[in-house]
């Protein structure tokens, strides 16, 4: 059975294919278009997991789609009439574009790939993330929190996942209504504290290490807590029906004060240890603090719920799932047996879900579930020959423009170190990493989801303010207030972190904030955020060895297998993709060293 | 005739730029916007070009190229970045798609961006002559420095490319009709979405009133469920 998942038409568009349960390919279009949170028909992520499988079009059984266009519709049109006659423009921008497309999404597929419309099924929004958590987790059975801002016509939904006769039964016992959304209230707080709804709320999570939770009361006061987990919002405080006038409104301006200037962050510092918070900025950083606690709060609520009544299996998704502070404290809680989450929670991981439940709709089914884990590196993979040979053909000089205020001012040439034994260049990465050298390392297939986990990483020794701070301000071009993570071989996993967590999955894809064993503080303290603690990737040999391999051999010198690691990009860009996108950061950033595949390029 | 759509361009531009941007900082902001995305298509196209190309030579001239493009889509990026709430005034990402397929020789991809670089450096010529905007000015004469050199170079590689002098020139001139008829269609497209606007707020304003009550009672109760 072959099919094809597709999500598309919000942000984070993305395509997987599944064949016989195997999740076979999968990524998102915006590592093709360049264009961060792409929301726009997959193309190329399709036209790629084609190529990647070496099947065409008309091999599909089955084109799932990640959520119901109808029920969606009708929400977003009985919101815009919530406000009438105040909402003309909300009406107006949403009609266009679902008039003119989002409703016909099925159409679209139907065209695009030459496939019958009755070969098109759409599944729920939450529904598809359910799927990808609950099949990719290889649980005999679980509890399932779906949490966003808002899906269809839900912004939670809990979910008991078990399975009949080799297929899974995936069943709502809880379902919380928009408007009631705490995915929503915290992307308001996020506009609130000046940045993006919808795309920054990893900052919101990052500041608020930096404040205490002194409004979380006032907070709180506005959601009615029921005892089964669901809850209801004062929606006197926000604008959830016309969100593109901001989430919040003046009352909850005139309850909590003025939102954030631009760049009132820019004084937050956690690479700095002697960093003190100014009064103005402490109101929005216990803001932050708040929102987090209470998201907190939440889930964990919903955990326990799960606990109590169905399951000691917990799977973990929806948006979020990105909050790996709160999947910190998820996997602290007492009785948890097993917790996953998906390499990609968001709704680019639901086209995985959409992928692997259309093959049990189209007749697969499957006794032994563990089969059906799949791993990260399903990206596209390409080889590095021909753009490591045009780069030298590039005159330095012609590179200046970009470097004129960096340590490479005077760059003379590229020099290029090909390696036929991965040893030999692991060898002497580990050493270049050891030399306080910044290394782009770019390797086989990418990595599905947001965390770069080895394959299209930048690296550096994990003890230096000095350098992690060259490293945002000249390569990543990122705040300081934004701690970096941890990648640590499983050798030496637990001599940085509690035994407690070593056990969960989440650990292997970045996905859950612990905090740091004292002892280790001082050797990783680049990676450590202000409240000690961090987001550590535990890479085993099976997962990764190449990368297992560098951290092994970066731990003989260093004394501890662990590395700083973060994805490969610049502000505003998604993940790279091809090694030329490698090169272009490489040559124009402060970037000292690019390894590709087994290609070492260092700049002289 | 060529001097006739100048002056035409021209005569629009300074309308734009002395009564619309004037007037309507979000119009400004949108329409700088609009230049970092035209540049930020052309790095993609480029991208592609590169994956096309096998000498190294040509392949070196177009990331040098790719470079200097998205150092523009940069430089318009950072005059929005300054205002408070920029993102509010970024267009929207339009759909990718290549211009031209993998069967098409990567010449004439190259004729497009070369079109396109000769278009786009006339254009913003007519902008600097108009704005009083020190940054924007800045900002431009930077970028037709590039621009006009970057049309030399695209013009030597199409010819190392092997392509005859009487292929480019046809298919200059086939380009030129093309952008044209989509600057007709995208002109039209704008006419026919004021007529959508008017045509949704008859439909709001008179049949929302009856909508509204139940699309109110709908989110009542589930506000409170």
């Amino acid at each position: 059975m072959k099919t094809l998942g597709i999500s598309y038409g919000y942000h984070d568009a993305a395509a997987a294919l599944a064949i016989d349960g195997k999740l076979v390919a999968c990524s998102q279009e915006d590592r093709f278009t360049r264009q961060k949170h792409d929301a726009n028909f997959p193309r190329y992520a399709v036209e790629y997991c084609l190529e990647q499988s070496n099947i065409s079009l008309s091999d599909l059984d089955l084109v799932v789609y990640h959520e119901n266009p109808v029920e969606k519709f009708t929400r977003v049109l009985t919101s815009s009439f919530y406000s009438y006659p105040y909402s003309f423009s909300e009406f107006k921008n949403s009609m266009k574009s679902w008039l003119t497309q989002k409703l016909w999404v099925n159409n679209r597929l139907s065209k695009e790939f030459k496939v019958s419309p009755f070969k098109i099924k759409n599944l729920d929004h939450h529904f598809s993330h359910a799927a990808n958590a609950f099949i990719g987790s290889g649980f005999d059975e679980a509890g399932i929190i779906i949490v966003d801002a808002v899906g269809d016509w839900f912004s939670t939904v809990i979910y008991k996942g078990t399975w009949q006769e080799g297929k899974p039964k995936i069943e709502a016992v809880r379902k919380i209504k928009f408007p009631n959304s705490l995915g929503l209230f915290y992307s308001a707080v996020t506009e609130y504290l000046g940045f993006n709804p919808n795309d920054q709320e990893c900052n919101t999570m990052a500041l608020a290490a930096f404040g205490e939770p002194k409004f979380y009361d006032e907070l709180e006061k506005l959601v009615t807590w029921n005892e089964d987990c669901s809850y209801t919002l004062d929606q006197s405080f926000f604008n959830f029906m016309k969100f593109y006038d901001g989430g919040i409104n003046e009352k909850f301006i005139e309850k909590f004060g003025s939102a954030a200037k631009k760049n009132i962050f820019n004084n937050c510092d956690c690479f700095d240890p002697n960093f003190k918070l100014e009064e103005t900025t402490k109101h929005y950083t216990d803001m932050a603090a708040s929102i987090q606690r209470l998201y907190e709060k939440y889930i964990t609520t919903c955990a326990r719920f799960i606990l109590k009544e169905h399951s000691t299996n917990i799977c973990f998704a929806g948006g979020g799932a990105l909050n790996c502070v709160a999947n910190g404290k998820l996997a602290q809680l007492e009785g948890i047996t097993n917790l996953y989450i998906p390499a990609d929670p968001g709704d680019g991981g639901s086209a995985v879900g959409a992928a692997l439940y259309g093959n049990f709709m189209a007749g697969f089914s499957e006794k032994d579930v563990s089969r059906l884990k799949y791993p990260v590196y399903l990206g596209k993979g390409y080889d590095e020959k021909l753009d490591v040979a045009s780069l030298q053909e590039i005159n330095p000089k012609e590179l200046k423009r970009y470097l004129k205020n960096s340590k490479y001012a005077n760059l003379n040439f590229f020099k290029v170190l090909e390696f036929t034994d991965s040893k030999q260049m692991i060898d002497k990465v580990s050493e270049l990493l050891m030399d306080k050298n910044i290394v782009g390392w770019y390797q086989g297939r990418s990595e599905i989801g947001p965390r770069a986990l080895g394959n299209r990483s930048i690296l550096i020794r994990p003890d230096d303010y000095q350098l992690a701070k060259r490293l945002s301000t000249k390569v990543k071009k990122r705040a300081a207030f934004r701690p970096y993570a941890v990648s640590v071989s499983s050798n030496d996993a637990d001599k940085l972190i509690d035994e407690h967590f070593i056990k969960y999955d989440g650990l292997k894809k970045m996905q859950i904030a612990t905090p740091v064993k004292d002892e280790c503080l001082e050797k990783v303290k680049a990676c450590v955020h202000v409240d000690k603690s961090t987001r550590p990737q535990i890479c085993d040999e099976k997962e990764n060895p190449l990368y297992h391999e560098l951290l092994n051999k970066f731990g003989e010198r260093f004394g501890l297998s662990a590395l700083l690691n973060t994805s490969f990009n610049e502000k505003g860009f998604p993940l790279i993709d091809s090694p030329l996108l490698a090169l272009i950061m490489f040559v124009r950033t402060e970037m000292d060293v690019l390894v590709l595949n087994n290609t070492v390029i260092l700049k002289e | 005739m060529t001097s006739l759509f100048n002056l035409i361009r021209y005569l629009k531009v300074k309308l734009v730029v002395n009564t619309l941007w004037r007037w309507s900082p979000k119009s400004y902001l949108r329409s700088i916007s609009l230049f970092s995305a035209t540049e930020s298509d052309t790095v993609w196209q480029l991208i592609h070009a590169f994956y096309m190309i096998e000498n190294p030579k040509h392949r070196a001239e177009i990331f040098t190229q790719i470079l200097e493009e998205d150092f523009h889509a940069k430089q318009f990026e950072d005059l929005i970045n300054i205002t408070e709430h920029a993102d509010n005034y970024k267009v929207p990402f339009e759909e990718k798609k290549f211009l031209y397929s993998k069967e098409d020789p990567v010449w004439k991809l190259l004729a497009y961006c070369y079109i396109g670089e000769k278009d786009a450096a006339d254009k913003f010529k007519d902008i600097m002559a108009c704005s009083h905007n020190p940054d924007l000015k800045r900002t431009l004469a930077k970028i037709i420095h590039d621009e006009t050199s970057h049309v030399g170079q695209a013009n030597s590689i199409l010819y190392e490319l092997g392509a005859k002098p009487s292929e480019i020139k046809i298919e200059l001139w086939r380009i030129r009709l093309i952008r044209k008829y989509e600057s007709l269609v995208r002109n039209t497209k704008r006419i026919f979405e004021v007529i959508v606007d008017a045509l949704l707020a008859i439909i709001y304003f008179t049949m929302g009133l009856l909508v509204s009550f139940k699309a109110k009672s709908i989110i009542l109760d589930r506000k409170n469920s």
